[in-house]
C-alpha cells in the first residue's frame, strides 16, 4: 500500500493526514498529542505517531506535500517588510529568523522524523490547499457544471483573498487579494482590541458580536475596508499587524474605540463588555458586509450553480450563515475544518491530483485514532456500567433526562475544531440548569458563549431555518441557523441571545450521537453537545485525555462503543 | 511543578510586590502546565502501570495549580495578559519536538523530577511572604487590588485561606519532590543518586545564569538582526521572484518548486 502525506505546519494548528487507496485514513492535529491547542511548530508529534501506527518509510510513501509553497510565503512578507525598514525593524527581524526556523526547514524537520527521496516533496499553494479541502466535502463529488471556490484567509502565500473556478485538476485561480489587505488579520485585530488573542479568541469575539448594536462605532468602521468590485483594501492607518508583531491595531484604532479592553473585565452587564459587545458587531458586520460583496461579484460575473468557502475566516459560522442565506439557489459548502488545520487534507489532495490525476473525496465526519498509553492505563481509569449496547444507550439516555451530563468517546475522532458526538459532552436542552453548569462550571467557558444543539434531521426543518441546498454543513456545524417562529420554548437555553443556534443535524455518520437522540426521540428532541475538554485545553484525543479532562471538570459517565463507563474516582 | 519560571525574586520584589505581578504570574501558570502536560505525557509513555498512575495524579495536581495561577490573573482587572497555552512552547516551557519522558531514561527523568521540583518549593516559599505579609499602607495601590482579587479568588474569605491554598500547593511540590527521590534511591546506586542529581542541579544553575542575562541576548541579537536587515535591504530585488500563479499548478515539476 502506497500512502501520501499531507502537512500543514509552523503558523497555528498544526497536523498531518494521511491517505491509501485514494481515502484518508488518518488525519490528527498536533494539538491532540501535544495538549496545547493551537500548537504551531512543526507536527513531530502527530507524524511520528503515524509514522510507528502505520509503519511509514521510503518504500511505503509516494508523495509528502505541505501546504504552502514556502519561498513564496517568506518573499512576500518579507519584501512587504523591507518597504518600511524604520517601523517594521521587528517584524523583518522575525521574518529574517523565519527563513532557517520556518516553512523554508520543512524538509530538514520532516527528515528528522522520516527520511523520504528528496523527489517526494510537494509544495500546494497555500490557498489552493485551501479549495481542494473545500472540495473533498462538495455533495454529488462535486459534479457541477459550474464552480466557484473563494479563500477568506489572514495570509497564504502572500494572499488574503482568492478565488478560483473548477473542480480538482481543473482548479484555476481567477483573482487574488494580496497582503496586507486581509479580512482575517481585519477581524483578529479588533478582536485583539478587545483582549482577545490572535488566532484563539476570535471564536469567542463572534459570540459577542450578537450582544453588540453595530451601529455604536459605524463611524469608525465606515473608513476601514474600502471594497470596491473584484478589490478589497484596507485603511492601513489603522492598523499595524504589517508592521508589528505584538499589536495588530494602531494606536489610532484602539484609541477611536475607547481603549483597549483588559480580558479579565468582560462580565455581562458591566460597560465594557457592552463596548466589546459593539466594537465586535461592527466588526462583525464588517466582515460579513466584506465576504458577501466580493462573493456576489464573482457569481454575477461567472453564475455558478455552487460554491465553497474556505480559509481561516470561513470559521466564522455566524459569517458563513449570511452567505448560505444570501445565496439560497446555490450549493454553498463550508468544509469542517476549513483553516490552517484542515489545509493538510487539501495539500494531500493536491498530492493525489499531481501524483495520480485522481481527487480523494472525504466520506468520513471523523477517522480512527490509536492511544498512546503503554501500560493499557485506560483500562483501571473506567469501571462498567454496562456492556451491552442497547442497555448501555438506553441508560445513557435516562442519565440525560435526569439532568446529567454523559461523555462520548469513539474509537474515531473528528477532524476540524468541533465535536460532531465522538468526543463530545451531551446533555439535555431542556434543563437550563443542567446547560448553564456545563458552560460556565463544568467547562469553565465564558458565559457569554452559547452552547450547541443537535438533533435529528426529521427535528431540524421542523424547528429551524434551514437552506436545503446547502443543508449539508449542518452535519459538521459550519454555519448557524436561526430557529422558526414555533421553536418549543422548552428548548430556549440551545439558542444564543440573538436566537441562533450553530446546530449539528446527527445522521448514521455520527452512530453513538445519533443511538441516543433515537432512543430520546419525542422526549428530549434537542439535546447540547460540547467538546470533550476543559475550555482552553485541545479535545481529549485517548481516554487518559478523557479521564484527565473528565476529572478536572468532575464528570462521572462515559459512554463509548463499548459499553457505558463510570469515572474510577479512587485513582 | 518542575518547570522553572523564568523571574527573577529579588529582596526588594519579596518586600515591595514584583514590578509586573501578571507576568510572573502567567510565569507561574506556564510552568504549572508544562508540568502537567509532561507529567499526562509520562503517564501515557511509562511501561509500568503503577508508575503511569503516580503520573497521572501528578499531572492532575499541576493542572490544579495552573488554575491558581490563571485565576490570579483573570482576577486582576488592570490585566492586559492572558494566559495562552501557546505561550508554553514558544517561551520554551515545552519542546515541540520531544517530551521530557521521551529525551530521558526514566531514572533521569525521576533525577530531574525531584531536583526541580525541590527548586519548584523553594520559588513558592520565597514569593509566599509576598503573598502572605502585604500590607495596605506599604505596597503600591495596583498590589492592593491584586489581593483583593486573590480574595475573590477564594469565594470572599480571609487571607488564612489565601495561604492555606498556598500550603497545599506547598505540600504537593514536597510530595512530589519525595517520591521522586524515593524512586531514584530504589533504581541506582548511591553513586549514580549522587551523580544525577548534581548533574541536574549544576545544570539548573547554569541555566538560570543564562535566562538572567537578557541583556547579553538583546545585545547580540540587535547587532545581528540589524546586519541582516542591511544586507536584505541591499538584495531586495533578489526577493522579487515572479511567478504566475495562474498556471498549471497541477504540473508535477512545478508541484515540486518552494515558490
Amino acid at each position: 500500500m502506497k500512502y501520501l502525506i499531507g502537512v500543514s505546519g509552523f503558523y497555528h494548528d498544526s497536523s498531518v493526514c494521511l491517505v491509501a487507496d485514494d481515502q484518508v485514513i488518518a488525519f490528527i492535529k498536533e494539538e491532540s498529542l501535544t495538549r496545547v491547542k493551537g500548537s504551531s511548530g512543526f507536527p513531530y508529534r502527530s507524524l511520528d505517531h503515524l509514522k510507528s501506527t502505520y509503519a511509514l518509510n521510503n518504500q511505503t510513501v509516494e508523495a509528502v506535500s505541505f501546504y504552502e509553497k514556502p519561498l513564496k510565503a517568506w518573499t512576500a512578507l518579507i519584501s512587504h517588510s523591507l518597504t518600511q525598514p524604520q517601523s517594521a525593524h521587528n517584524l523583518i527581524a522575525h521574518h529574517a529568523k523565519q527563513f532557517w526556523r520556518g516553512p523554508l526547514s520543512f524538509k530538514v524537520k520532516f527528515d528528522k522524523c522520516l527520511k523520504l527521496d528528496t523527489d517526494k516533496f510537494i509544495y500546494a499553494p497555500h490557498h489552493l490547499s485551501h479549495v481542494l479541502t473545500a472540495q473533498c466535502y462538495m455533495p454529488s463529488d462535486g459534479h457541477y457544471s459550474s464552480v466557484l471556490h473563494f479563500v477568506f484567509d489572514a495570509v497564504g502565500d502572500g494572499d488574503s483573498i482568492s478565488v478560483y473556478s473548477g473542480m480538482h485538476a481543473d482548479t484555476r485561480l481567477l483573482h487574488n487579494i494580496k497582503f496586507p489587505h486581509s479580512l482575517g488579520l481585519f477581524y483578529s485585530a479588533l478582536a485583539q482590541v478587545c483582549g482577545f488573542a490572535v488566532n484563539d479568541g476570535e471564536y469567542k469575539f463572534m459570540a459577542l458580536s450578537s450582544f453588540g448594536d453595530p451601529q455604536h462605532f459605524k463611524h469608525v468602521f465606515d473608513n476601514l475596508i474600502m471594497p470596491s468590485g473584484p478589490e478589497l483594501k484596507l485603511n492601513m492607518d489603522w492598523f499595524s499587524f504589517h508592521k508589528r508583531l505584538d499589536y495588530g491595531f494602531s494606536e489610532r484604532l484602539a484609541t477611536s474605540l475607547g481603549g483597549k479592553i483588559s480580558p479579565c473585565n468582560l462580565v455581562p452587564g458591566t460597560e465594557e463588555f457592552k463596548r466589546a459587545a459593539n466594537i465586535a458587531a461592527a466588526a462583525q458586520q464588517s466582515l460579513e458586509t466584506s465576504i458577501l460583496h466580493i462573493i456576489k461579484f464573482w457569481i454575477d460575473e461567472f453564475k455558478p450553480v455552487a460554491i465553497t468557502v474556505s480559509g481561516g475566516v470561513a470559521q466564522n459560522s455566524v459569517a458563513m450563515s449570511k452567505v448560505i442565506k444570501n445565496f439560497p439557489d446555490l450549493v454553498v459548502t463550508i468544509p469542517p475544518s476549513p483553516g490552517d488545520s484542515g489545509a493538510a487534507l487539501g495539500a494531500v489532495n493536491y498530492a493525489s491530483l499531481v501524483c495520480k490525476n485522481r481527487g480523494i473525496r472525504v466520506k468520513k465526519l471523523a477517522f480512527k485514532v490509536t492511544s498512546q498509553s503503554r501500560s493499557n492505563l485506560s483500562k483501571d481509569l473506567f469501571s462498567k456500567i454496562s456492556k451491552k449496547p442497547t442497555e448501555a444507550i438506553s441508560l445513557a439516555a435516562s442519565l440525560i433526562t435526569s439532568g446529567e451530563h454523559v461523555c462520548l468517546f469513539s474509537k474515531k475522532m473528528e477532524i476540524g475544531p468541533r465535536a460532531l458526538g465522538f468526543r463530545s459532552i451531551i446533555c439535555s436542552a431542556k434543563k437550563s440548569d443542567a446547560v448553564r453548569r456545563l458552560n460556565v462550571m463544568i467547562k469553565g467557558r465564558e458565559e457569554y458563549r452559547p452552547l450547541a444543539p443537535v438533533c435529528l434531521d426529521s427535528v431540524a426543518t421542523r424547528f429551524f431555518k434551514i437552506s436545503t441546498r446547502s443543508k449539508h454543513n449542518h452535519m459538521w456545524m459550519a454555519s448557524t441557523v436561526f430557529v422558526n417562529d414555533d421553536f418549543p420554548d422548552e428548548y430556549q437555553s440551545a439558542l444564543h441571545i440573538d436566537r441562533s443556534a450553530r446546530l449539528q443535524i446527527v445522521n448514521s455518520d455520527a452512530p453513538l450521537l445519533e443511538a441516543i437522540l433515537v432512543e430520546l426521540k419525542g422526549k428530549e428532541d434537542l439535546l447540547i453537545n460540547t467538546s470533550l475538554n476543559v475550555a482552553g485545553d485541545p479535545i481529549a484525543f485517548d481516554l487518559i485525555d478523557a479521564f484527565a479532562n473528565m476529572k478536572r471538570m468532575g464528570l462521572k459517565y462515559l459512554l463509548s462503543e463499548d459499553g457505558l463507563f463510570c469515572l474510577n474516582e479512587d485513582l | 511543578m518542575f518547570k522553572q519560571v523564568l523571574v527573577k525574586l529579588t529582596e526588594t520584589s519579596r518586600q515591595n510586590g514584583f514590578k509586573n505581578r501578571e507576568v510572573v504570574y502567567l510565569d507561574f501558570a506556564l510552568a504549572e502546565f508544562a508540568s502537567a502536560i509532561e507529567m499526562l505525557q509520562a503517564a501515557k509513555l511509562v511501561d509500568q502501570k503503577m508508575l503511569a498512575k503516580g503520573f497521572l495524579r501528578h499531572a492532575l495536581d499541576e493542572y490544579e495549580h495552573t488554575e491558581f495561577f490563571k485565576q490570579l490573573l483573570k482576577d486582576d482587572p488592570t490585566n492586559h495578559i492572558k494566559f495562552d497555552p501557546r505561550l508554553a512552547e514558544k517561551l520554551g516551557f515545552l519542546r515541540t519536538d520531544l517530551f521530557l519522558f521521551e529525551r530521558k531514561s526514566l531514572q533521569n527523568f525521576s533525577a530531574f523530577i525531584a531536583v526541580n521540583e525541590a527548586n519548584a518549593l523553594k520559588v513558592f516559599l520565597n514569593i509566599r511572604p509576598f503573598i502572605t505579609k502585604t500590607n495596605i499602607e506599604k505596597i503600591p495601590r495596583l498590589d492592593q487590588i491584586i489581593f483583593d482579587e486573590i480574595e475573590h479568588l477564594t469565594n470572599n474569605q480571609n487571607q488564612n485561606e489565601v495561604q492555606q491554598i498556598f500550603s497545599s500547593l506547598l505540600k504537593d511540590e514536597a510530595r512530589h519532590a519525595r517520591l521522586s527521590n524515593d524512586y531514584l534511591k530504589k533504581v541506582v546506586s548511591p553513586w549514580t543518586f549522587r551523580y544525577l542529581k548534581s548533574k541536574y542541579w549544576l545544570g539548573n544553575k547554569v541555566r538560570h545564569f543564562w535566562a538572567s542575562h537578557k541583556k547579553v541576548h538583546s545585545v547580540i541579537d540587535g547587532i545581528v538582526t540589524k546586519t541582516v536587515i542591511f544586507l536584505l535591504i541591499k538584495f531586495r530585488w533578489a526577493l522579487n521572484f515572479s511567478s504566475n500563479s495562474r498556471n498549471n499548478e497541477f504540473n508535477k515539476s512545478r508541484a515540486r518548486l518552494m515558490l
